[in-house]
């Protein structure tokens, strides 16, 4: 950590360093394929700086050893209920091992070491493997209970694709297309996650308009709404216009890949509004998405002010580890 | 260790290659899942919390868990994580299996006994079916409960 990154970021790198996503545009001329296919190779492996990796990384394994703790805590607890365990196809294919409680403890603990080792950037490939590997058997048996919920869709495969960079560096402000991919690739699952569950609703009803006709918000808001949200019980119309809303949300979440600077963060302040609005309402948060669409921020600039933090420390007697944890 | 912004990394053929495969791969299944409306394939599977289109002129129901434990009292079974490790979706998901063979509410019990070992234990175990109707997509009348299915705890 001797290079010195406070100097004016280049624009290219720090301001809107995406590319535009590839439209699949009619193959008029001969090569036209070719060309398309590269285009869509090129937008998956959009370089960026590899700062901003390090600084995700951060968030995402710091967020991970919270979603343990708190969010998917039913792992533990589901070790003395192994008779109710239905497990999904991989882990009927897979070897993970039934619940029980000291099953649950060793891949606690296994997901909050491995996590702590990766946010520091060390042993990126091998802490981050060891912790996906560990986090999709928690997750197996969290969602192995007859209820799958879908809002860790984008987390899982950041846990997959963050180890696949390797070394990254808080100063290394070069740009690398393993980053740019393993970015990518986190943001198409945060996106799919509103556009597909989109899809499932047309899918599962038959019709596009069936789904928002219905009383869906009313059941959910029956079963478990706060007091915040049950007067609505007495406006069906108000909550059929909100499923509206939301189908319409949901199937345009992929415009986010065309926008830029403050029209990319209304849009994604949309969707987190959205998200404060099902937990005040339902209790239903959806955070581990919501981390997610951290990939889409300019990240690398958070390092400079988390080195400053690591440099006062550092003079005051070094505790490593503590600048990364930091951020 | 200096890193200049200029220096691009990039990638080779093949971690090109396994990386662009992979894409496909994943958001195929992904794709297809969402289809065929499938939630066996997670974390691959259908995104389908609240995807089912619920009737305007319908019901809605919802299960619980009575417990009368080893003082006498009747209690509400904390279908959550903290309380028995199930939730009350886990319960509803596998409904037809529990009603089918009611011995599986024992794992509640065992579950109860194992998280909170300093509590009175379960004696019986009642799944309640609540429901209540909707009219125009208003909810009507009260909630009407119904006991679905008993369990005597074996020590």
């Amino acid at each position: 950590m001797t290079a010195s990154p406070e100097q004016p970021l280049p624009s290219e790198v720090a301001g809107a360093p995406q590319a535009t996503p590839p439209t699949a545009g009619p193959a008029a001329r001969p090569g036209a394929l070719p060309r398309a296919a590269r285009a869509v190779g090129r937008w998956w492996t959009s370089p960026v700086p590899l700062a901003r990796v390090a600084v995700l990384r951060v968030a995402i394994y710091l967020f991970l050893i919270y979603d343990v703790l708190a969010l998917t805590n039913d792992v533990i607890p589901h070790g003395y209920a192994p008779d109710l365990y239905q497990p999904t196809l991989i882990g009927r294919l897979l070897p993970f091992p039934t619940p029980s409680p000291g099953v649950g403890w060793l891949l606690l603990v296994t997901i909050i070491v491995g996590s702590l080792v990766a946010a520091t950037g060390l042993l990126p490939r091998l802490a981050g493997g060891v912790v996906a590997v560990a986090y999709l058997a928690w997750m197996v048996n969290s969602q192995g209970f007859a209820y799958v919920s879908h809002d860790h869709l984008a987390l899982i495969i950041a846990t997959w694709v963050l180890p696949t960079v390797g070394r990254a560096r808080f100063t290394d402000l070069r740009p690398s297309e393993a980053g740019g991919w393993a970015l990518r690739a986190i943001q198409v699952a945060t996106v799919a996650t509103y556009v597909g569950s989109a899809v499932n609703k047309v899918a599962r009803t038959g019709s596009p308009w069936a789904w928002a006709n219905g009383a869906v918000f009313t059941w959910a808001i029956m079963r478990r709404g706060s007091e915040l949200i049950t007067w609505t019980l007495e406006y069906p119309w108000v909550l059929r216009l909100s499923q509206w809303g939301l189908l319409v949300a949901e199937f345009l979440s992929p415009v986010v890949f065309w926008l830029r600077g403050k029209w990319l963060a209304f849009a994604i302040g949309f969707f987190l509004a959205f998200h404060l609005a099902t937990y005040l309402s339902l209790g239903i948060h959806f955070l581990p998405t919501v981390i997610c669409w951290a990939a889409f921020a300019p990240l690398e600039r958070l390092a400079p002010p988390v080195r400053a933090v690591w440099r006062r420390l550092s003079r005051r007697g070094p505790r490593p580890g503590s600048a990364t944890a930091g951020a | 260790m200096s890193s200049e912004p200029s220096d691009e990394i990039k990638l080779r053929r093949l971690p090109r290659a396994w990386r662009l495969t992979a894409t496909a791969v994943v958001l195929g299944v992904l794709a297809t899942a969402q289809v065929v409306d499938t939630n066996d394939w997670f974390p691959l599977g259908s995104l389908s919390q609240y995807a089912t289109a619920r009737d305007l002129n319908g019901t809605v129901r919802s299960i619980s868990i009575d417990a009368v434990d080893a003082s006498g009292e009747t209690l509400r079974v904390p279908l959550n994580q903290t309380g028995v490790g199930v939730g009350r979706a886990e319960i509803e998901g596998q409904l037809g299996r529990i009603l089918d063979d009611p011995s599986l509410l024992q794992s509640i019990a065992d579950a109860h006994a194992g998280l909170h070992p300093d509590d009175p234990p379960y004696r019986e175990l009642a799944i309640v079916r609540s429901t209540r109707a909707l009219v125009d997509g208003r909810p009507v009348g009260d909630a009407t409960r119904e006991t679905l299915a008993t369990w005597t705890v074996q020590p």
